[in-house]
């Protein structure tokens, strides 16, 4: 019994240390969970139903995640986040992307924490740990394509945040936003106003130059 | 002002479709319509170049190794060798010693006001007046039922004290990051504080901090 568990076990604490560390953005608290992971699967070993191992190892992380998280609302502070340590990223050839793509990353990995769940659940169990469409609908309990729902809207949510960075950061002066500026038909400028809908729901609108 | 759109396709309907157009889950016809817009309208074309960039860079997130510092629990198997398991490190216990303390505490002061009261009531009482046991069985003297008042000075700094325990028990559990709930502390702690207090003393049952108890 004792080699299935840790068989299982190695198998899994890589998994479950990387979801917690993309929920909680701290190494520490991932490595916490993830022991407390473990210590619940040696307890339950016996009664679990080995086919649904990885769901039950999901949900677990999961609630546990949500515990911590609550413990530490009243205290986080976004300058406590710690970034995706460097040496579990793939080396790149130029050094001006790399810097660029790692701003980019840091930014992404700040993002995805801000999104609630279920929807940085679905994000990072897809994404990032590459689990199928039904794979996480069984994680999740939930239906296949309330699981895509879920996928589209976290992506929605992180663009918008993403997009109001960059919009924050024009103003600033910082960067160059995203967006065009300026259309060529009638001198018209495009007004983007991200993540709040003007008028009657209309991302996109259009004011006289 | 004029929102940007064409007679199939406008910028809103561009955007509730864009994630699933680079999840390639929209079908030809919708796709097409999608692409001939994005090509017109250079701010949905950003929006979707930033879309692709999310799903890359969510992609290019790796998956982390674990350090050795968290193991299995059971035991470790090594060459036929079983190390213990090393507890997960928590959250700091609940200083109980301090709540109970501080609660405790907390009762005497509540109850204070009481005692004394019954104490002064009950120390005039005429030679003839019943015995305490008689009292706990429901024949209140008119001693007790006529208590002296209490100072409000007493009652006022009695007070003071009340509200600097709470203010202390919150911090103890603000820094502990519990909450001690209103069932624990009634139910738990200050009834049966009360019903100990009562028996000790020898006092009736009067409904003080909690106690639903009879005396008898």
């Amino acid at each position: 019994m004792r080699g299935d568990y840790h068989q299982a076990a190695e198998a899994q604490r890589h998994q479950i240390y990387t979801f917690a560390f993309y929920s909680l953005r701290n190494r520490e608290d991932a490595e916490d969970v993830t022991q407390e992971v473990l210590i619940r699967l040696w307890k339950h070993w016996q009664r679990l139903d080995k086919g649904g191992l990885r769901a039950w190892v999901i949900q677990v992380t999961r609630n546990l995640c949500r515990d911590l998280a609550r413990q530490r609302s009243r205290r986080w502070r976004e300058a406590d986040a710690e970034e995706v340590p460097v040496d579990a990223l793939p080396a790149a050839e130029d050094p001006g992307a790399d810097a660029e793509a790692e701003e980019f990353r840091r930014r992404l990995s700040a993002a995805l924490r801000q999104i609630p769940e279920p929807y940085r659940s679905a994000l990072i169990l897809r994404e990032i740990q590459d689990l199928k469409y039904d794979e996480i609908a069984v994680a999740l309990d939930r239906p296949l394509n309330t699981v895509k729902v879920y996928l589209h809207r976290g992506r929605k949510m992180l663009r918008r945040q993403l997009s109001e960075e960059t919009l924050a950061s024009a103003v600033e002066g910082d960067v160059e936003p995203a967006a065009p500026e300026r259309r060529i038909d009638g001198g018209r400028t495009p007004l983007r106003r991200f993540g709040r809908r003007i008028g009657a729901g209309k991302d996109c609108v259009y004011v006289e130059a | 002002m004029s929102k940007h759109e064409d007679r199939e396709m406008d910028c809103e309907r561009a955007d509730a479709w864009l994630e699933a157009l680079v999840d390639g889950e929209v079908d030809p016809v919708q796709r097409r319509r999608l692409q001939q817009h994005v090509e017109r309208c250079r701010a949905c074309a950003a929006e979707l170049e930033l879309a692709q960039r999310i799903r890359a860079g969510l992609r290019a997130l790796p998956v982390l190794t674990c350090t050795d510092r968290v193991r299995p629990a059971g035991g470790e198997v090594t060459d036929g060798r079983t190390t213990p398991f090393r507890p997960v490190p928590s959250a700091p216990p609940i200083r109980w010693r301090s709540v109970l303390a501080l609660a405790a505490m907390l009762a005497l002061i509540l109850a204070l006001p009481r005692l004394l009261s019954d104490r002064s009531a009950e120390a005039p009482s005429t030679p003839g007046s019943p015995p305490i046991a008689e009292r706990l069985e429901g024949a209140p003297t008119e001693a007790a039922a006529a208590p002296e008042a209490v100072d409000p000075a007493l009652v006022a700094a009695q007070e003071a004290e009340v509200k600097l325990a709470l203010a202390y028990l919150g911090q103890i559990t603000d820094a502990t990051r519990h909450t001690v709930g209103h069932e624990v502390l009634g139910e738990k702690l200050m009834a049966p504080l009360g019903r100990s207090l009562r028996d000790v003393l020898l006092l009736p049952s009067s409904g003080g901090f909690g106690g639903e108890r009879d005396a008898s």
